[in-house]
């Protein structure tokens, strides 16, 4: 019989069973008195406290809509930057996590300790970082740094559109251009999500509270291709006559719908800071100067209209220059011949407009330009558009009504100017030109911005009239003979204002604004263009300077349009298979 | 005491699977957090490449390269050869060259290269 066999080592078995039992009911015993007591006494408390380190409320940005041009191509879109915060009360040594994260944040260890060194539960360490510095500092693993998905604007096409883009500041507010109009409808809503963390601070599950909406995209009327064009073109014409500045835009004329708006020189969107605030601004609608002989064409319009004259009718015996009212008026070409109405116009007569004008009277030419829209906005969907300046009759003096009528003692701006062509364009009627086509909202609906008629100014028959003098300004013997464009009738108006010498405060001999504006085809119109060239060196006649410009950008322009010109050679083909 | 034993033991097991299965939890949340990640990671590739797109396609960038590099012009408006849509208003299009074959004329027009925003 073995020892394992006796009574012995049966109750010694037992006894030691027991021991064990005991210690395992009072082992037991003693953790659920423990969680008794935590639950009871510091519950909530702890239960807050575990919160604090498991769980983290996190708000997120809507990303802000992408604006778009006509053709859907990407103009401004969102880069994703995360920015890098720190919960300086939950580190444990914050001198050492700066000295750490200091490179990759470009912030000297010192300063960032500095920045720390309190017992915060949130501190922006640095915004909008890139992809790779934040990678570098998520694999440190470092208690109390946290991150928040963030995005920055970026402008794929630099400095093409810039002045009518805008841009947004580091919180992803519009602040110039379209970003700033359609702030509301392009900025997104803030949403709600909830990280889960285990004890090395990893995310377990992240649960979304509350969605984040993205805001509205854009799209615009601008063609991406016809504003290269435009501002190619410009460029290349302010270099070539040394000029300060210029602006040019192309419109639909029939709906209002701004194909392209150039302003040069121009600015890359990208970086703001590193321009002035003088060289964001878009002038096409914030800067006001005096159109000169552009503006006859609301001249000869409300002369035609009332049927005061017809354009065949003669109107000016061709001398060189009048008085009128204490002021005399010249024709620096002038013709010494009898010249038509529609002669006046084409060889653009100061004395001749000048002369028509009285027959108009004060009170309706005033009429007819407020008519044509100058003196108030045209409510064009951009920030910082003036009204431009045109006094009340009242206050005019002797000689307001002649130089009025050739386009002195006004204020336009070139929107003003390129909507009023756009009226003799379309058979009479003001438009109201605007930027964006369509607002496409986050969930997908689309809201389409429809052209706007804003009054009749003339009848179609006057604008029919205007045309056909409007093409013989164009024509061999017209001013703005150069910018005929091949294979298309044209129409349009050249333009060479004096602009005041701000020392003498009298009008400049040698500083100018050169301006063109017309439509082509002139028959059937399919884009108004207008060329304003500032200051140019030399010659200064708005037909050698802008007229060209105005004929490149409506040769490319209908090229790339695919619009048939009178004597292109047509081919109609079945479809062909590849 | 058996009663007090296999009540510790069931209470055990339920403690034991209740931990076997939070730990399940936790590792299924890690595999989502990173299939989470991974989508995010894709998305931004997708994204960045639409913006790298956006700016090679620049009207700007395309027209340097096809004059300054490729030494393309732009053709003259007598250089251009429309093709309208055909009879039934089927669409179709063939090269200005064929066109001309097509035609069988003895059409001046000078075949260049040129290039057309719209290609």
């Amino acid at each position: 019989m073995s020892f394992f066999d006796t009574e012995k080592f049966h109750r010694s078995k037992w006894r030691r069973f027991n021991i064990l039992m005991i210690l395992m009911i009072a082992g037991f015993v003693a953790v659920i008195a423990r969680l008794a007591h935590l639950q009871l006494f510091n519950g909530e408390a702890l239960a807050m406290k575990a919160e604090r380190q498991h769980q983290q409320i996190v708000n997120i940005e809507g990303e802000r809509g992408v604006i778009f041009d006509r053709a859907m191509r990407e103009l401004a879109v969102n880069l994703d930057m995360p920015s890098v915060y720190g919960d300086p009360s939950s580190m444990e040594n914050p001198g050492d996590v700066a000295r750490k994260i200091s490179e990759n944040v470009d912030i000297s260890s010192k300063a960032l300790a500095k920045r720390l060194d309190n017992d915060r539960q949130f501190v922006w360490i640095r915004r909008r970082m890139t992809p790779e510095a934040v990678k570098n500092i998520e694999a440190m693993n470092l208690k109390g740094i946290g991150f928040i998905p963030e995005t920055k604007r970026f402008y794929p096409k630099k400095e093409l559109i810039g002045h009518l883009l805008g841009f947004t500041d580091i919180d992803d507010h519009g602040i110039e251009g379209v970003e700033r109009y359609y702030e509301k409808a392009l900025h997104g809503k803030k949403g709600t999500i909830l990280l889960e963390r285990d004890a090395r601070r990893r995310t377990v599950l992240t649960n979304t509270l509350l969605d984040p909406l993205k805001g509205d995209n854009l799209r615009l009327t601008i063609d991406e291709v016809i504003q290269h064009i435009m501002e190619k073109e410009l460029a290349a014409a302010i270099d070539e006559h040394h000029a300060a500045d210029g602006v040019g835009i192309v419109m639909d004329p029939y709906t209002g719908e701004v194909l392209a708006m150039a302003v040069c020189p121009r600015f890359n969107p990208n970086a703001p800071g590193q321009y002035t605030s003088e060289q964001w601004r878009n002038r096409a609608i914030t800067d006001i100067y005096e159109p000169g002989s552009t503006f006859k064409i609301v001249t000869a319009s409300g002369v035609l209209e009332e049927g005061l004259v017809s354009p065949n009718e003669i109107v000016h015996d061709g001398s060189g220059s009048m008085v009128y009212g204490g002021a005399v008026i010249h024709d620096p070409h002038p013709t010494n011949q009898p010249m038509t109405f529609k002669e006046v116009v084409a060889h653009s007569s100061n004395v001749g407009t000048a002369k028509i004008s009285v027959m108009l009277g004060k009170e309706r030419l005033y009429q007819y330009a407020r008519r044509f829209g100058f003196g108030e906005k045209t409510g064009l969907d951009l920030p910082g558009e003036v009204a431009g300046i045109i006094r009340n009759p009242s206050t005019w003096s002797g000689r307001s009504l002649m130089t009025i009528s050739i386009g002195q003692e006004v204020g336009v701006t070139p929107i003003q100017l390129i909507t009023a062509m756009s009226a003799i364009a379309n058979g009479g009627w003001l438009v109201r030109p605007h930027i964006v086509s369509e607002v496409i909202e986050g969930h997908g609906d689309v809201r389409p911005i429809k052209p706007e008629l804003v009054r009749r100014v003339i009848s179609k028959n006057t604008s029919r009239k205007m045309t056909e003098i409007l093409k013989e300004a164009v024509g061999p013997a017209g001013t703005g003979q150069l910018a005929a464009v091949d294979g298309f009738s044209t129409a349009g108006k050249t333009g060479t204002a004096q602009k005041i010498d701000p020392e003498t405060r009298r009008y400049s001999r040698n500083r100018f604004v050169s301006s063109f504006v017309g439509f082509v085809p002139a028959d059937s119109p399919e884009i108004a263009i207008l060329v304003v060239v500032n200051e140019p060196r030399g010659i200064a006649w708005g037909g050698s300077v802008a007229a060209p410009v105005f004929k490149r950008v409506a040769e490319q322009t209908l090229q790339y349009l695919h619009i048939e010109s009178a004597g292109r050679e047509q081919i109609t083909v079945m479809a062909q298979n590849p | 005491m058996r009663l007090i034993l296999r009540s510790l033991i069931i209470i055990f097991a339920v403690m034991l699977l209740y931990a076997v299965q939070r730990i399940n939890v936790m590792r299924l949340g890690y595999d989502i957090q990173d299939l989470k990640n991974e989508k995010k990671q894709l998305e931004q590739i997708h994204k960045s490449l639409l913006i790298e797109k956006a700016a090679l396609t620049s009207a700007e960038r395309i027209e340097k390269i096809a004059t300054s590099y490729l030494e393309m012009k732009r053709p003259g408006d007598s250089q251009i050869v429309l093709v309208r849509e055909g009879r039934n208003g089927e669409k179709g299009f063939i090269s200005a060259k064929a066109a001309i074959e097509d035609k069988k004329t003895d059409s001046p027009l000078r075949i260049v290269k040129y290039f057309d925003w719209r290609l």
